[in-house]
């Protein structure tokens, strides 16, 4: 690792070598003249990670612990994803159970991720702080229930999945051991206590100034008819948009930028849209349940919220969410009568889009006769969301461009933590160029 | 009670030091923790020990192999390196929060082990392995070492 943190004037171009708190490595590039936005880069320069190609030839129960590898923060957004398209190529029916496992699941999943971004990687913008250690120094009650908070989500995946990182219960079909009623069970006392200081915390969150910014989006997330989304509905969007997953590549495509090893999501015809915790949030409001509702009523957080700085809040209403969820699936629980479903292989083509806690994720995977997989598409949040980064940030510089360029530079790192980008897994650093003509 | 924690990935070359010293150590009936650095979790692991020594390789620029011992309550673990990416928020990291947060044991100690490489899947090179057998003598003569299965004993993938 080498640079440094600290922006630095040379030649007209400022510099900030990483850009702190990401989920992996990638850089920023930003062109100014006469303090008008020229160019906004967005640059994913990690390799990509072929992941696509390495499953080609692999049987298919093997998918959801290879694509598990893809991140060590959202490995069940992999798994969830991976096994709902193959279950759909070969027209595999889940037990109502196993459906509600598969949730409480990604709810874990959701209250590690959503935790450490909202605590250790974005309040440290917001309140002026360099890191989470800073942070701690000073709030150092809300740093150790942030620590107890994410710890309960990595261990709903440790029960469930065997280990919290790259869980390996993951099966298509189901699961290959589903939990006894008392192991889940274990979990309630924190699971209420976690419910009373995520609410709690909320107001703490609400305190932050939140910069007057707002845009026009279009929103993109799943919706289901009775539950706030994560591993299935249709896709929609506040333009009109109401697909179903396997015509997602009629509406949207990946185009190659130079720029970037990661690929860049369109709409076809319309361009960059907005997903994640604040597109859920407006598109999927009613499935909420009330104590989520009420305490975003109760910290301002409305629908439609056009500010992406107060994707903050709608994270945490959805750790909200996920705790409330998580308790209600452990009180009705009751083991399946297997853990996974039988079926036959059949040469097909799959479909799945689930929420992956930094927004949607789309898989395709096509298995031949035998159960090798022929080829697989996956298109991860933070390739659907980087443009949309690069389009926030062209019309964001200038309200901040009379700004210090360190200013400058500090918020445009705080904007793009809007977005909980995951580089690592769209192909990891953030390098920050600011260039003056 | 004394705990020591081995820290590393024992596929990437040079980087497996601590957990090798963790390995060892079980095998001469010693108990230690083999983990993975992660920052977050060994605050945890180190929860309800008075006494205790990380074991992890390190880069310094001294030759490798080379066993730097110090102790980071008089003497800070380092520049955080966790504000680049959550992807390296490991033991130096996880002391200064244990600091901020006063989660820090009475008493902990580094044992830093020079590395030079990291490639995936390689061995550990001879300097590394020398100084690995130099910290299990060293360790193993702690009193106050608890004999194997009397305290917690985990790898790191259970502990993540």
């Amino acid at each position: 690792m080498t640079g440094s943190n600290e922006p630095r004037k040379k030649n007209g171009t400022i510099k900030v070598d990483y850009m702190a708190r990401v989920e992996g490595e990638g850089a920023l590039f930003i062109k100014l003249k006469n303090d008008r936005v020229q160019d906004v880069k967005l640059k994913i320069f990690e390799p990509p990670r072929l992941f696509e190609a390495l499953l080609q030839g692999r049987h298919f129960s093997e998918a959801p612990d290879i694509t598990a590898r893809i991140c060590g923060i959202c490995p069940i957004a992999y798994q969830m994803s991976s096994v709902h398209a193959i279950e759909r190529a070969l027209g595999v029916n889940i037990h109502p159970m196993v459906r509600q496992l598969r949730r409480l699941l990604y709810a874990g999943e959701w209250i590690e991720s959503h935790v450490l971004h909202i605590y250790m990687l974005h309040a440290p913008d917001f309140l002026g702080y360099r890191d989470f250690v800073e942070l701690a120094k000073d709030h150092p009650s809300e740093a150790t229930e942030a620590l107890r908070l994410k710890k309960l989500g990595n261990q709903i995946m440790t029960v469930l999945g065997g280990r919290e990182i790259h869980p390996v219960s993951v099966a298509v079909g189901g699961f290959y051991k589903t939990p006894a009623k008392a192991d889940l069970e274990k979990l309630t006392e924190e699971l209420k206590w976690a419910l009373d200081i995520a609410c709690a915390k909320l107001k703490f969150l609400a305190g932050f100034e939140y910069p007057d910014f707002e845009q026009t989006y279009e929103f993109v997330a799943l919706s289901h008819p009775s539950d706030y989304p994560l591993n299935e509905g249709r896709l929609v969007s506040n333009k009109g948009l109401n697909i179903d997953a396997s015509q997602y590549e009629d509406y949207f495509v990946e185009q190659h930028i130079k720029h970037s090893n990661a690929l860049h999501s369109v709409i076809r015809g319309r361009g960059s849209y907005h997903v994640g915790p604040l597109a859920r949030f407006n598109l999927n409001y009613s499935r909420l349940p009330e104590v989520a509702r009420q305490v975003a009523e109760h910290c301002g957080l409305r629908v439609p919220c056009l500010n992406p700085f107060k994707s903050i809040l709608a994270r945490a209403v959805e750790v909200v969410f996920a705790i409330q969820e998580s308790l209600r699936i452990i009180q009705s629980y009751e083991p399946p009568p297997a853990p996974r479903a039988s079926f036959e292989i059949r040469p097909a083509t799959g479909y799945s889009i689930t929420e992956a806690p930094r927004g949607i994720q789309y898989n395709r995977y096509s298995v031949d006769e035998r159960g090798l997989i022929i080829q697989v598409k996956i298109v991860p949040p933070t390739s659907q969301n980087q443009k949309r980064i690069e389009d926030d940030l062209r019309n964001f510089v200038p309200s901040i461009v009379s700004q210090p360029v360190e200013e400058i530079a500090r918020r445009c790192e705080q904007a793009v933590r809007n977005y909980d980008p995951c580089i690592s897994c769209a192909t990891h650093f953030l390098k920050l160029t600011l260039e003056r003509e | 009670m004394m705990r020591i924690i081995g820290c590393g990935n024992p596929d990437r070359a040079d980087d497996a030091a601590g957990i090798l010293v963790a390995r060892r150590l079980r095998e001469l009936g010693l108990d230690s923790m083999e983990h993975s650095g992660d920052g977050f979790a060994l605050l945890d692991l180190w929860q309800g020990a008075d006494d205790v020594v990380l074991v992890d390789a390190m880069l310094s620029g001294a030759p490798p192999g080379t066993i730097t011992v110090w102790d980071p309550a008089s003497q800070p673990a380092g520049a955080p390196g966790y504000c680049c990416s959550t992807h390296a928020f490991g033991p130096a990291e996880a002391i200064e929060l244990g600091r901020a947060l006063g989660r820090l044991p009475s008493r902990i100690r580094v044992y830093g082990i020079e590395a030079s490489g990291f490639d995936t899947g390689g061995a550990p090179r001879a300097e590394v392995l020398d100084a690995v057998d130099r910290v299990v003598n060293e360790l193993s003569r702690y009193r106050g070492l608890a004999p194997l299965g009397t305290a917690a004993t985990m790898s790191g993938s259970e502990v993540g």
